[in-house]
């Protein structure tokens, strides 16, 4: 190959390279001045600390808003994953009238906008007095973990072998006995798989919790954004990257397992 | 086991998942279109009372006030406007991105589309957090182009709308880069081989399989782009002025500020409306090409 041809071919990756790190630079950007040492926006070159760290584990606002963002995902989880896991193997076990329709409910949360879903629960959460509560917020983040949910557990038992059921059935086992030790085995990973991702996705949310989140239980998205209005201290940048470091510890084992189900 | 239990097993499988949906997405949507039927200015306050409205009030009040107010028109159109260019710029630089990315080996495959994912589902507000801060008067940009001697005094690329497609386009991006990637590693390879085998050059190739064949997956990734552009709200609010309002914006502000809860439902409504023409009108060009390529259309 001449010299102007191999050019030629490495500038294919040029745009693509290009746009990878305008992704990604902001992200990189802020979670580099989170270690800066100083009270300037200047991102640290020879000094490093965890100074903005320390201030935000010891700033009781943020601890509350990280422990709300806890309890509320962790709510969400349970929600997303009963309902999300029967709605799964209904689809994925029986056929009936409706199914494709249920298939479409499920889903249909995903695509209408955060806006909208936080918009709409506000006034009916306070008709039915849940306003200013955990489950409020959670019960809206499960409006997108039951999808979550719903896919990765469908994938499972879809893959599953049907005759695994029969096989239990015929030697005796009643329908609870079935569901214990053959069901729930088979697709544990894919429901932990949605857990972790509804997490993630609650964890992270900000515009269903702006509309439904009292000081009382503000998370931690909520408590970011005001602040990114006015001052942007490098606490924030700390902030940041705590909710990173959970984000990326959820998502990794939630992929570990995906690989483990394929197996 | 009674008969009709054992008919209705399904059901009760689905029943959590069922009752979810009524309880949180069905009746929710039904009361906002009540909502946005109410006379807006009741004052009661906040979690004591009936809310932002006057209860018992049947009027269409709310949309004939959004019809005759030039500020809402205003902002419906900068809101159209901002999601036409970013789907634009999107699209764009989402196609390459794409098509590099299938022609990449599998581990690299699946640490670039992890590159591409992570950021989006991590907390948006670090990704705006780290804009801020590199758009602003001080920031590396405005820095870059002053050392550079490109301009002598920093150039405003936050609070403008610079700054809010910027902002916008950073964050809708990764849809747009996966949806394209899902349907261009659908095509099948060995016709481009075979085009190749012919005597077609690449970029023949390209242009008349690769191309044709990726376009219904360029409606689909245009059309979630848009739609994810047009509910801008965290940009336009961090990253823009004053002029810079858009739809979810000024609905927040309807909600928080104005109190005029019929309004913020009103405008809810229009928003969905418009989201409802786009998908309807968006499915007869995308059945229309996979039916003209020869592709099956989804069920």
């Amino acid at each position: 190959m001449t010299v102007s041809r191999r050019l030629v071919s490495a500038s294919r990756h040029i745009v693509p390279l290009c746009v990878l790190a305008v992704l990604l630079w902001p992200i990189v950007y802020a979670l580099w001045i989170s270690f800066t040492p100083k009270e300037l926006l200047t991102p640290p070159t020879t000094e490093w600390s965890w100074r903005w760290y320390q201030a935000f584990f010891s700033q009781p606002q943020w601890m509350d808003g990280l422990r709300h963002s806890l309890i509320i995902g962790a709510l969400a989880c349970i929600l997303s994953v009963i309902s999300g896991t029967g709605a799964a193997l209904a689809v994925a076990r029986f056929r009936f009238a409706g199914r494709r329709w249920l298939e479409a409910a499920v889903l249909l949360p995903l695509f209408v906008p955060a806006l909208i879903l936080g918009m709409s629960l506000l006034p009916m959460m306070r008709t039915i007095g849940l306003w200013g509560s955990y489950l409020s917020v959670a019960a809206a983040h499960s409006l997108w973990g039951l999808p979550l949910v719903f896919l990765a557990v469908r994938g499972a038992a879809e893959d599953a072998d049907p005759n695994l059921e029969s096989a239990a059935a015929g030697l005796g086992a009643n329908t609870r006995q079935i569901f214990y030790h053959v069901t729930l085995p088979i697709i544990a990973p894919a429901v932990a798989t949605g857990a972790m991702m509804t997490f993630v996705v609650s964890l992270n949310e900000l515009m269903m919790a702006i509309f439904l989140c009292t000081p009382a239980i503000e998370t931690l998205p909520k408590i970011i954004w005001p602040n990114l209005r006015y001052t942007l201290s490098p606490v924030i940048a700390a902030a940041s990257g705590v909710s990173m470091v959970v984000t990326l510890v959820l998502l990794g084992g939630a992929a570990l397992l995906w690989n483990l189900r394929r197996r | 086991m009674s008969n009709l239990a054992s008919r209705a097993r399904h059901w009760i499988w689905a029943a959590p998942a069922v009752v979810l949906l009524l309880i949180l997405l069905i009746w929710p949507a039904a009361q906002l279109v009540r909502l946005s039927l109410y006379s807006g200015g009741g004052q009661s306050g906040f979690g004591i009372g009936g809310g932002f409205y006057k209860p018992g009030t049947w009027t269409t009040g709310a949309y004939q006030a959004l019809l005759e107010d030039r500020y809402f028109w205003e902002i419906l159109g900068f809101t159209m406007w901002l999601g036409a260019v970013v789907t634009a710029i999107c699209v764009v630089l989402a196609y390459p991105t794409a098509y590099w990315i299938t022609r990449l080996s599998k581990r690299w495959k699946i640490a670039v589309l992890a590159a591409v994912i992570v950021p989006k589902l991590s907390n948006l507000l670090v990704t705006i957090y780290g804009l801020k801060l590199i758009l602003g008067d001080h920031g590396s940009i405005n820095d870059f182009l002053q050392w550079s001697g490109m301009t002598s005094a920093p150039i405003a690329l936050q609070n403008s709308t610079t700054g809010v497609v910027i902002g916008k386009t950073i964050l809708v991006l990764p849809y747009t880069i996966l949806f394209l990637w899902i349907g261009l590693q659908r095509i099948d390879r060995t016709l481009v081989a075979s085009a190749r085998g012919l005597g077609a050059s690449p970029w023949t190739a390209f242009m008349r399989v690769t191309f044709p064949l990726s376009l219904p997956a360029l409606a689909t990734a245009a059309l979630v782009s848009l739609i994810w552009a047009l509910g801008a709200f965290i940009s336009p609010y961090l990253l823009g002025g004053p002029e810079q309002i858009t739809l979810a914006v000024d609905i927040q502000r309807q909600f928080f500020e104005n109190l005029n809860w019929p309004r913020g439902a009103a405008e809810g409504v229009a928003m969905l409306v418009t989201l409802a023409i786009l998908v309807a009108t968006y499915s007869w060009p995308h059945r229309w090409l996979l039916r003209h390529y020869g592709m099956e259309a989804p069920k």
